[in-house]
């Protein structure tokens, strides 16, 4: 089964799973669950013995929980990462805007040679100034927005070819 | 002038805006309060007496809106406008024409607004009465090559600041003169969208200064109190994100210079109302003044927390002008007192700003912990807005105590449905150098490493994944007998 945590893939292996009894195996190691309790998003679980209080909060942007566990918070997203959600990360020279805002200012037009680093628009969030960085050398093939135009998180603006 | 306040129009949103209405209440004041239609369910909307709806509208159209404020002020018969922080909070224009309209401006005089609020005519001012100033060039030429002169002259590294800036926006800091003129145009820019003023001024850039900072309050019959320091050297692009009261940096000595330094500001200037003045502390021990700024503070619950003084009611008093029944010596720091700020950004993710629903605020049981929050459950984080959401502050009896208290207040305040950067806060306050108080304001630039993710460890990987799996049974209903608890203890029968 697998499960990510975060942005990295992990693989638990199911021995059994009841109503409020889990025993898996992660990372070369046996854990017992039980649930004894929930309340809302609250759970209570004894984990080989120890109990332990967590918290879980569906996380509806991206598909995962939100889990609160020993005064940390982790995300977590039972089985494959859906098709097609945020986190598939962009096509090779393509970069995507990190979060919803405004194009403010593009410096380099199509065609242009760009250098790995070379600040190729300016995004504004928050009141802040975000400069969208070209990753690797070469030329840039599109810019897919006009200045003053809003874009959501995870839009592409530009490919570079 | 003495003019009772009645009711007061607060011109702000979110947490200020909660918290000026919580003094107003205390006071008997009436409050009335502005919303938009991204904010029309937060609850600085429902918690006043009145509230009006400023539209749909861009910042300029709404929050910004001075002419509807006035006019909505006129109608409702407001004695006075409390612009909390940000906005109109140091908006000269604003502030005249409040006064012109008959009504209070809840804050200093135009004059000192002006004075304070432009970088250039404060150290003007500051020399003039014998302030420590750092050196800089605070000239009105403007011309990109001469700048880049001056910025010679000082020696690198400089900083280029915006004149009428403030919140880290317009301002750069140049390692050598290759990088001067981009840095220039760059901070040009992002002042004139800010500040609709594009003047800067250059400084010597400090190496590893603390930012210490003293709340002043003046009366309105021009008696000037200090209130004590604010450490305030966690920051990142210049945005405060840990403040503490007392300073760990400062012995009696320092303290007492400091504080007085700026009691002496506050009277040169014929001060009233609620300031506070920034100095740059450098490791030597010496001093300089940064700037003033003319209003409340996002961090001045923690001088509150310390000294037991409510500020607002202190604002409101001075804009009566009252004279207050005090004098410098009732005043006294008592205790230790963190605030951190709760921003709605993904720290392990370059800090970018996150937006979605608060499921859950969460709340603490704890003595001695406060939350200006100004959203509630099942509220919107737009991007719209500052990604700053809450502060939270608690207070203890000595630093050590304070730290611990924050750390488990974090733990309660979950803020669930929503990426904050709690995780990050609370790395920050077990970092050896925080706990022993050895800061300065590039610790989040040095300790960079440090305060990345750290692995968790496989149990509490585990109990989490444990948690996700059983949350994911759709049948599981809510079990409200503990009993269960116990037989899953090993070794142990409930019989």
């Amino acid at each position: 089964m697998k499960i990510n945590i975060g942005d990295s893939q992990n693989e638990i292996k199911l021995l059994k799973k009841g109503k409020d009894e889990l025993i898996f195996e992660f990372r070369g190691r046996e854990f017992k669950a039980n649930l004894c309790s929930n309340s809302k998003d609250n759970y209570s679980l004894v984990l080989n013995g120890k109990k332990l209080n967590v918290s879980i909060s569906d996380f509806e942007s991206k598909g995962q929980k939100q889990i609160f566990c020993n005064g940390f918070e982790e995300y977590i997203q039972i089985g494959p990462k859906a098709q097609g959600s945020a986190s598939k990360g962009p096509a090779e020279g393509s970069l995507e805007s990190p979060m919803p805002g405004k194009i403010f200012q593009i410096l380099k037009k199509k065609g242009s040679e760009v250098k790995s680093g070379d600040t190729i628009l300016i995004l504004e969030a928050m009141k802040m100034e975000h400069a969208i960085k070209a990753t690797k050398d070469g030329k840039v093939k599109e810019i897919f927005f006009n200045e003053g135009e809003q874009v959501t998180g995870g839009a592409e603006l530009c490919a570079i070819e | 002038m003495k003019k009772k306040i009645e009711k007061i129009l607060i011109a702000n949103r979110g947490e200020i805006a909660l918290r000026v209405i919580k003094t107003c209440r205390d006071l008997g004041i009436k409050t009335v309060t502005l919303y938009t239609h991204e904010d029309r369910n937060l609850p600085h909307r429902f918690k006043s007496d009145e509230a009006f709806y400023l539209g749909q509208g861009t910042l300029a159209e709404t929050y910004l809106n001075q002419e509807k404020i006035i006019e909505i002020a006129k109608s409702t018969n407001s004695t006075a406008i409390h612009p909390g922080y940000g906005f109109l909070s140091e908006n000269t224009d604003f502030c005249k024409k409040v006064s012109d309209a008959g009504i209070i401006f809840i804050g200093p005089s135009i004059e000192a607004i002006e004075l304070m609020g432009d970088k250039k005519t404060s150290k003007v001012k500051m020399e003039e009465i014998g302030i420590p100033l750092i050196p800089g060039y605070h000239g009105d030429n403007q011309d990109a090559d001469f700048l880049k002169v001056e910025a010679k002259k000082i020696g690198f590294p400089v900083l280029i600041k915006a004149t009428a800036g403030g919140g880290g926006k317009g301002m750069r800091i140049v390692e050598n003169e290759g990088e001067f003129l981009e840095a220039l145009s760059s901070a040009k820019r992002e002042a004139l969208n800010a500040f609709s003023n594009d003047k800067v001024l250059l400084e010597k850039y400090i190496l590893n200064p603390r930012h210490i900072e003293v709340q002043l309050v003046s009366d309105g019959e021009g008696n000037h109190f200090h209130f004590f320091e604010r450490e305030c050297s966690i920051q990142r692009r210049y945005q405060k994100v840990v403040e503490e009261t007392p300073s760990p940096a400062l012995d009696d000595k320092l303290r007492a210079e400091i504080c007085e330094t700026a009691v002496k500001i506050s009277k040169g200037i014929n001060y009233i109302g609620a300031g506070t003045i920034e100095y740059i502390l450098a490791p030597n021990n010496e001093f300089y003044f940064l700037e003033m700024n003319t209003r409340l503070q996002v961090e001045h619950p923690v001088t509150e927390m310390v000294t037991g003084f409510d500020l607002v009611e202190l604002q409101i008093l001075a804009a009566q002008g009252e004279a207050f029944k005090f004098s410098q010596k009732d005043i006294s720091q008592t205790g230790h007192s963190i605030e951190v700020r709760v921003y709605a950004e993904d720290p392990d993710n370059n800090f970018l700003p996150t937006i979605g629903r608060i499921k859950s605020i969460g709340s603490s049981s704890q003595e001695g912990v406060r939350l200006d929050c100004g959203f509630s459950d099942n509220t919107e984080i737009s991007v719209n807005y500052d990604p700053m959401i809450a502060k939270l502050i608690v207070y203890a009896d000595e630093r050590q105590n304070a730290i611990k208290k924050m750390d488990l207040a974090i733990d309660d305040i979950k803020f669930s449905g929503v990426k904050t950067n709690r995780d990050y806060l609370k790395r920050i306050l077990k970092h050896e150098k925080f706990v022993e108080g050895k800061v300065d304001t590039s610790f989040i630039e040095t300790y960079k490493k440090d305060l990345t993710k750290e692995e968790l460890s496989d149990e509490t990987l585990a109990a989490m994944i444990a948690g996700a799996i059983f949350s994911e049974n759709k049948s599981l209903d809510i079990k409200t007998s503990d009993d269960d608890s116990w037989n899953h203890l090993t070794n142990f029968r409930n019989v």
